[in-house]
């Protein structure tokens, strides 16, 4: 077996992805997607260290960062379909999901015009 | 060499994923990056973490989907400026009913279990460990007669979340529906 060693860089690294995507990006689609890789990074790390001290409860609590991501994300759908329906977003429900540069230039525009 | 590969092909997905401009691309880097952080769960012996993580990523990439798909159709529809005449209430659906019911019960059960105390009654800490860390036990009872139950009462915990998502989802309702 590996050490633990090479499963806490893996995690640490699938973390700082994760966590650099949430910060950097403003698209819905990519921040949930980030939110999801921290969570799994997590999970990976309860389940690296359950053979290191040998208790069994780092992998049921891996299953419920799992889940609780994917309710997350459930959620935050939920969310954005009742702003879409409820025509929230005033130009374009597709702009939620864009990056920030087309989002700040489209504002620009605006703004200028 | 099967962990450096998979932990590669993860991480590889994963930075292409956060950084992708298109959603389909994006969403298909995601799932190779699920698929691949199996691989070194598996090899920890965490089999059950990893069909998870498996399935819980394949409900995030269809719920995304999903939501680009009803934002896409709901711009296209705003772009052509139809008529939109309003939709008549509709009742809520059956799922919402059954995922509401099961979060319910699974409610109760907590409760019932907690009150007869079924939950809390565990064996005493082992010696040794609860002279090093008397902070850290925490009283779960033998390996594996708590594994099941937490995870099922986790699960329709889910059904609860999911039945209040579809609330919001299917908004009110005129006749026939609350």
């Amino acid at each position: 077996m590996l050490p633990t060693t090479h499963y806490l860089y893996f995690g640490i690294a699938l973390f700082a992805l994760g966590l650099g995507g949430a910060a950097l990006r403003r698209s819905l689609i990519a921040v949930l997607l980030s939110v999801q890789l921290m969570f799994m990074a997590a999970a990976v790390l309860l389940c690296a260290y359950v053979p290191v001290h040998g208790a069994a409860q780092g992998r049921v609590a891996a299953l419920l960062i799992v889940l609780v991501g994917f309710v997350e994300v459930t959620i935050a759908a939920a969310v954005v379909v009742r702003a879409i329906r409820s025509g929230e977003p005033e130009s374009s429900p597709v702009a939620w999901l864009e990056d920030w540069a087309e989002d700040w230039a489209a504002r620009s525009e605006g703004e200028g015009s | 060499m099967a962990f450096f590969a998979s932990a590669l092909l993860c991480l590889g997905g994963a930075g292409y994923a956060v950084t992708a401009r298109r959603l389909d691309r994006a969403l298909a880097a995601f799932a190779v990056s699920i698929l691949a952080a199996a691989v070194p769960l598996v090899q920890l012996g965490a089999g059950s973490v990893a069909a998870l993580v498996v399935l819980a990523g394949a409900g995030v990439l269809g719920l995304l989907a999903g939501v680009d798909h009803l934002a896409r159709a709901t711009a296209r529809t705003q772009s052509s400026e139809a008529d939109t005449e309003a939709t008549p209430p509709r009742a809520r659906p059956w799922s919402y009913w059954i995922l509401a019911g099961s979060g319910v019960a699974a409610l109760i059960w907590v409760l019932l279990a907690t009150g007869s105390r079924q939950v809390v009654e565990a064996p005493e800490p082992p010696r040794g460990f609860a002279e090093s860390s008397q902070a850290a036990w925490l009283s779960l009872g033998s390996e594996g007669a708590w594994l099941w139950p937490s995870t099922v009462v986790a699960l329709l915990a889910l059904c609860a979340v999911l039945a209040g998502v579809l609330s919001m989802v299917s908004p009110a309702t005129g006749e026939g529906g609350r």
